[in-house]
């Protein structure tokens, strides 16, 4: 009765999203912050501070996309049983991966701006 | 407008620019409107089809490689584009050169009082409810509220910024051709939100100057009899308790600066020509035109007494 | 209609398919009486008793009607907008009137129709397509329902009385402080909106333990029907959403209330904090009620093509990414309010790629209509046209999504074009294709497929000519939320047009109005049956119990691929045919793969749901009108009623289990974190929690804006030891109630009820403690709005706090009467998970307060 109830596939169906949740609003509170309190021509290690710690964050978060994609890919199977439980684990992990595939292009696109306009204008 | 099927220009109107600022977007609307159409005609023609084409031709659409390419690809491709070309127009608009003038625009309930500042951002001259700038140079407006938030908004000239309690908000756009552009709030601040307009009126760089000059001197005196009466009329009642009429004892902050009244092409906030006869209508019953607004109505005033008032005020050039 | 035999391919679903022997859980025949006993134990009660019907047949039907009927309202004040703006200068209504009409007209479509309609259909909908006997918490679908309903209703009558609210449906401060809104207008607004608030959060928690938890055997998550899909994001967003709404209404309701300065510049508020907690509510509220829309249209649109939904998997996909890419869309909306230009790109990034998402929607929509055969009969149409307005909708919205642009259509016509085609193609469309289209499920007879025709073809017509035109108004000029506007600027005939437009939708509606009145025959007997000849559970026949039995799904389309499944069905030959205990029951199968678990015994009609709304309503309504005792004297009676209603929920687990065929033999009821109530107090938690986040954030971002001269210094901030003995208070009370845990398991009753008496009070201490070290510094609420957000974290800290107390006399009374042991301890496991939560958020509240100025004041 105590069974554990795994909603483990789930969580890694939505993992993807939950990273481009993190990483925007990391992006968009650290430009607040900059223009809030006037850093916005500091320097850090030589580089322009937005773009430096913009594309730090945005490695980041793809690295951690692409994790999430070889615990997917090479992961240990759920034990399901029969055709159904090879379809519905069919699903999830294709699922997993488009979602994947969307945040990356979504965490992509929201660090492209800041190295088009300027960050406080 | 001359043109009845014209229904896209006036002196209001986003898609009638007259600076840089307003065209490059009119320009990003125009194309915009052209790709939306044709991908809302490819949408409609893909539906038909999908409807009553051929089984062959179906079968082929009714494949989840229509999902990809047409759900996921095609629309990759041209947000991609449109995203990049915006950024990069958009980063232009918002580093625009010095500003030769700057006009500090406080955004009261419902009419606008209009601060030039000189270089030390001090107010030189005071006026209300119309802004006159000079043609080919970029005009920094410093906006802030008095009360509650709006929006200042010239649509033939640049977008909106609002004006919010507590903050200043800033931003500069030139004018090419001299003209007059009208302005509204744009954001809804209460009972009069929809009387709450004003006109910028964009003139030649030597004749702002000459206007400029004008508008700092102090109030015309009356050359007659009528407008000497006006002027006790005006003392009389009251009027200067809210409204500063420079060169005289009126010198209340309430109401709208009327030093050069007579000078303005409007009324009340954009709302009426400015003319003698409004000027009496509007002294008699501002709270029948524009309810609620802090004007009362002076209904009591003779006839006479109005004209005269009216005809002083006319003459405040 | 259409033969069954009509060939239909199957896409993509990896099912068994028919072709194996079907082995049924039951054989026939079934035992003479089951199905009486189970009609008898599902009859819902008669005449004026009705009112306590909790069944969501009956309930779901009751929804959605209130939730027309409040589209209907709306609606004729759209109408005389419209009439005062047909021409210029027009002395059709004042501006007192017009100002009431425009706020009223957005916050009824937005909040008494469409969030309730959506949620409506999802409380008839989801347990019929899911196999399942009733939703999981059945009287909390009733409260919620009444609550709304009754609220939504006093709400609305305000106009009546000149007493509407008046500031816009995003009731943006200042103007909607006490200083520009001196009338209870706004707070009709405020405590209106409260019980909406109410209704959404408990369909959220039942919509999600709903799907989670009951669905028939075999229903594994790659068959699970896209509308719950669609729904199961919809309530995940309500969770996350709706939080900041709620926050925002009590920080402006404490604000007018109490002066504390949230938003008053002069004080350190900020009146951008309304807007961005409106926004991270309001924008993805415009994809909360296009999701369970869209997925009605992934429903409707495979069986008007007689075909499976092409690309399935990519559908799913598109409502994960739009459910979360929408909540990095809110600074769309203040795009003129002089945001950083970097800022508003990442929005602007975001509103970019959530476009794709729509995309794969509409073209596996066209894919499946192109790989069946779309039969043209009124849900078809209304999908047509859908598809047609809610393109051009989002081909604005990219549009406005583009910042410079923006700039100029921000507050214009425009968007309110944009807007209406997004909402109305996007929902009200997709509504009425549903309404067509399920009503044979319900009624004894279908609507009238002649008149449809003209429904649609007036709507459609309608709103083209309504809101195309304001596009065009827009962009010459004419800002929204005027009552009046001058002529000579060109804006007459648009206006015109528009107003001629609108007066056809609404012949539309009158004539779909008049066939409802004619045809529609809610009916527990027979109804009109599979008229479309369609795939999903739902279809089955059904009674008042739902299906005769609960099938074992193999497909995504079982009615389509199960050979003769409806009859076996009906006959009893699948899973829990009868009544097993002689109560209502549901399966509760696993979250993943839906393997039966145990058997939810569900409570039947009464009184507590009905009663306990009506009080909730006049609480708030006394609140609002200032009759504070009268409102107090409603309140309690209302928590007495819950209290009612609670009573028999909690059976407790059986030691004694069940055959529900097949040979499988499950227990009856559970406890832990298998029970579906644990799941359910588990999201309100989460609900809870971002209100608290949402006001931490409230914190951080009002000292962003005022900067580090906000905090108060070290020397200004309550010593250590103060906040240090708050966490002893919470923490040690937080140990009492373990003990009385264990205490329980051992077997005892008199024990852990009097242990919670003796840590009950802790909580209150632990608030007080820092409530008094905070006035000890001199810090008052109204001076500043750091001193309005420190008090206001204890003061949410003690709005929780009193709801754990409540709860935790629910739990000794039950202790008291023998209701509470070790086999019966839900109630107590629940109170549990309360407490340890009301801790550890006051602990991060301490945390915050004290640490944070500590933490800055260093570096």
């Amino acid at each position: 009765m105590r069974e554990q109830i795994s909603l483990r596939p789930l969580a890694f169906i939505a993992s993807g999203l939950l990273v481009w949740g993190a990483h925007f609003t990391l992006v968009y509170a650290f430009n607040s912050y900059v223009c809030t309190r006037g850093l916005a021509a500091d320097r850090l290690l030589g580089m322009n501070l937005v773009h430096l710690v913009i594309g730090v964050l945005t490695l980041l978060a793809l690295l951690v996309l692409a994790g999430i994609m070889l615990a997917v890919v090479i992961g240990h199977r759920p034990r399901l049983h029969g055709t159904q439980g090879e379809a519905l684990h069919g699903f999830t992990q294709s699922v997993t991966l488009l979602v994947l595939a969307i945040s990356a292009l979504a965490i992509f696109t929201q660090a492209v701006p800041a190295y088009i306009v300027p960050a406080c204008a | 407008m001359g043109d009845p099927f014209d229904i896209v220009s006036g002196i209001q109107s986003v898609l009638s620019p007259a600076g840089p600022h307003a065209a490059w977007v009119a320009q990003l609307s125009w194309v915009m409107f052209g790709a939306g159409g044709l991908i809302l005609l490819l949408v409609v023609v893909m539906t038909a089809l999908a409807i009553f084409a051929p089984a062959g031709f179906r079968q082929a659409v009714g494949q989840r490689r229509t999902v990809v390419i047409g759900g996921i690809l095609f629309p990759l491709v041209v947000l991609a584009a449109l995203f990049l070309w915006v950024l990069n127009g958009s980063s232009a608009l918002v580093t625009a050169g010095p500003p030769g003038l700057r006009v500090e625009v406080v955004g009261e309930r419902w009419w606008w009082r209009v601060h030039y500042l000189d270089p030390e951002d001090r107010v030189h001259m005071v006026t209300a409810n119309e802004i006159r700038i000079p043609t080919g140079m970029p005009v920094e407006f410093r906006l802030r509220t008095a009360d509650v938030i709006h929006s200042f908004w010239v649509p033939s000239l640049a977008g909106k910024l609002d004006m919010i309690p507590g903050r200043i908000n800033s931003y500069r756009f030139a004018v090419d051709k001299p003209g007059v552009y009208r302005g509204q709030c744009a954001e809804y601040c209460g009972e009069q939100h929809a009387k709450m307009a004003f006109y910028v009126v964009a003139m030649e760089p030597a004749a702002f100057e000459d206007w400029y000059g004008a508008q700092t001197l102090p109030a015309a005196e009356p050359a007659l009899a009528s407008e000497e009466l006006g002027r006790d009329v005006f003392e009389a009642n009251g009027c200067g308790a809210c409204h500063t009429v420079r060169g005289t004892a009126a010198d209340g902050v309430i109401g709208p600066d009327l030093t050069h009244v007579g000078s303005r092409v409007s009324l009340a906030a954009g709302i009426l020509p400015n003319n003698r006869g409004t000027l009496a209508g509007w002294i008699s019953s501002a709270q029948h035109i524009k309810p609620g607004n802090l004007m009362p109505s002076f209904d009591t005033l003779s006839g006479p007494e109005l004209r005269a008032l009216a005809s002083y005020l006319e003459s405040l050039k | 209609m259409t033969d069954n035999t009509t060939p239909h391919r199957i896409a993509d679903t990896r099912a068994d398919r028919g072709s194996a022997r079907i082995t049924y859980p039951n054989s026939l025949p079934r035992p003479e009486g089951e199905l009486e006993a189970l009609e008898r134990v599902w009859a819902a009660p008669k005449g004026w008793r009705k009112l306590s019907v909790v069944n969501n047949n009956y309930i779901g039907v009751y929804y959605v009607g209130a939730s027309f009927l409040f589209f209907i309202l709306a609606g004729l004040l759209a109408l005389i907008i419209r009439v005062q703006l047909a021409t210029p200068d027009n002395q059709f209504i004042g501006h007192e009137l017009y100002n009431q009409l425009f706020t009223m007209h957005g916050t009824v479509m937005m909040f008494l129709f469409a969030v309730p309609a959506v949620e409506a259909m999802a409380v008839y909908l989801l347990p019929n397509m899911l196999g399942a006997r009733d939703l999981p918490f059945p009287r909390l679908s009733a409260y919620a329902f009444w609550a709304y309903f009754a609220g939504g209703l006093a709400f609305f009558c305000s106009i009546f009385f000149g007493l509407a609210p008046n500031g816009g449906w995003f009731m943006y401060p200042p103007l909607t402080s006490t200083e520009y809104s001196p009338g209870i207008n706004a707070d009709f607004w405020l405590l209106g909106i409260g019980f909406i608030e109410i209704s959404a959060i408990a369909g959220a928690v039942e919509i999600i333990v709903g799907i989670l938890k009951t669905r028939a055997p075999g229903m594994s998550l790659d068959k699970l029907p896209i509308y719950a899909w669609a729904m199961l994001v919809f309530a995940a967003m309500i969770v996350i959403g709706f939080p900041a709404v709620i926050l925002a209404t009590a920080l402006l309701e404490v604000e007018r209330a109490f002066d504390w300065p949230f938003f008053i510049a002069e004080r350190g508020g900020d009146p951008l904090l309304w807007q961005h907690l409106f926004w991270f509510f309001g924008h993805p509220e415009v994809y909360i009620i296009f999701l369970p829309a869209a997925g009605m249209v992934s429903m409707i649109v495979p069986t008007m093509a007689q075909t499976p939904l092409v690309g399935y998997r990519l559908v799913v996909l598109a409502l994960l990414a739009t459910g979360f890419l929408s909540f990095g869309l809110w600074v769309h909306h203040m795009y003129t309010t002089g945001l950083p230009h970097l800022s508003l790109s990442f929005f602007s990034a975001a509103s970019s790629v959530v476009a794709i998402p729509s995309g794969i929607q509409v073209f596996a929509w066209i894919a499946t209509i192109a790989a069946g055969k779309l039969q043209l009969k009124t849900p078809a149409l209304f999908i047509l046209g859908f598809l047609f307005i809610f393109t051009l909708g989002g081909l604005t919205g990219v549009m406005v999504a583009m910042v410079p642009f923006d700039w100029q259509a921000h507050d214009t016509y425009f968007v309110v074009a944009h807007l209406h085609y997004v909402l109305i193609g996007g929902m009200v469309f997709p509504l009425f294709a549903a309404l067509y289209y399920w009503i044979p499920t319900v009624s004894r007879q279908p609507l009238s497929e002649r008149v449809g025709k003209w429904v649609f073809w007036l709507m459609f017509l309608g709103v083209n000519i309504t809101f195309f035109t304001m596009h065009i108004t827009g962009l010459v000029g004419m800002p929204r939320r005027v009552y009046t506007y001058p002529a000579a600027l060109g804006w007459d005939t648009l206006n015109l047009i528009s107003t001629i437009g609108a007066f056809m939708i609404a012949a539309g509606v009158l004539l779909f109005t008049i066939d409802l009145v004619r045809r529609f025959r809610v009916t527990d007997g027979p109804n009109a049956g599979n008229v479309w000849n369609a795939g999903t559970l739902e279809w089955l026949p059904a009674g008042d119990y739902q299906t005769r039995s609960i099938p074992e799904v193999r497909s995504r389309e079982p009615i389509w691929d199960q050979p003769n499944l409806p009859e076996d069905v009906k006959e009893g030959r699948y899973y829990l045919p009868g009544t097993a205990t002689g109560q209502r029951e549901t399966l509760v199968t696993t979250p993943i793969d839906a393997r039966p678990q145990y058997l939810l015994q569900l409570p039947g009609p009464n009184w507590g749901s009905f009663l306990a709304a009506l009080l909730t309503a006049a609480f708030f309504m006394g609140l609002t009108i200032k009759l504070y005792v009268p409102a107090m004297i409603a309140g309690g009676l209302a928590i007495a009623a819950i209290f009612w209603w609670m009573w028999d929920t909690d059976h407790g687990g059986s030691d004694t289990e069940v055959d529900v065929g097949a040979g499988i033999k499950l227990p009856v009821n559970a406890s832990g974190s298998v029970s579906h109530s644990w799941w359910g107090v588990v999201t309100l938690l989460l609900v809870v929690a971002m209100i608290y986040i949402c006001l931490v954030f409230s914190y951080l971002f009002l000292w962003l804006v005022n900067g580090d001269a906000w905090l108060p210094d070290a020397a200004r901030l309550p010593e250590l030891w103060q906040p240090a003995l708050s966490a002893l208070a919470w923490i040690g009370s937080s140990i009492v109630v373990i003990l009385a845990g264990r205490l329980l398991s051992a077997g005892g009753w008199v024990a852990p009820a009097l242990l919670l008496l003796l840590a009950a009070p802790l909580l209150p201490l632990g608030i007080w403690l820092e409530v008094q070290g905070q006035l000890e510094t001199g810090l008052r609420p109204t001076e500043t709005s750091y001193g309005a957000t420190v008090y206001m974290l204890s003061a949410l800290q003690g709005v929780f706090v009193a709801a754990v107390m409540l709860s935790a006399l629910f739990v000794v009374l039950r202790c008291l009467v023998g209701l509470v042991h070790n086999g019966r301890r839900a109630s107590f496991d629940n109170l549990q998970l309360l407490w340890h939560y009301a801790t550890a958020q006051g602990l991060v509240g301490l945390l915050v307060v004290h640490g944070f100025p500590r933490l800055v004041g260093m570096g």
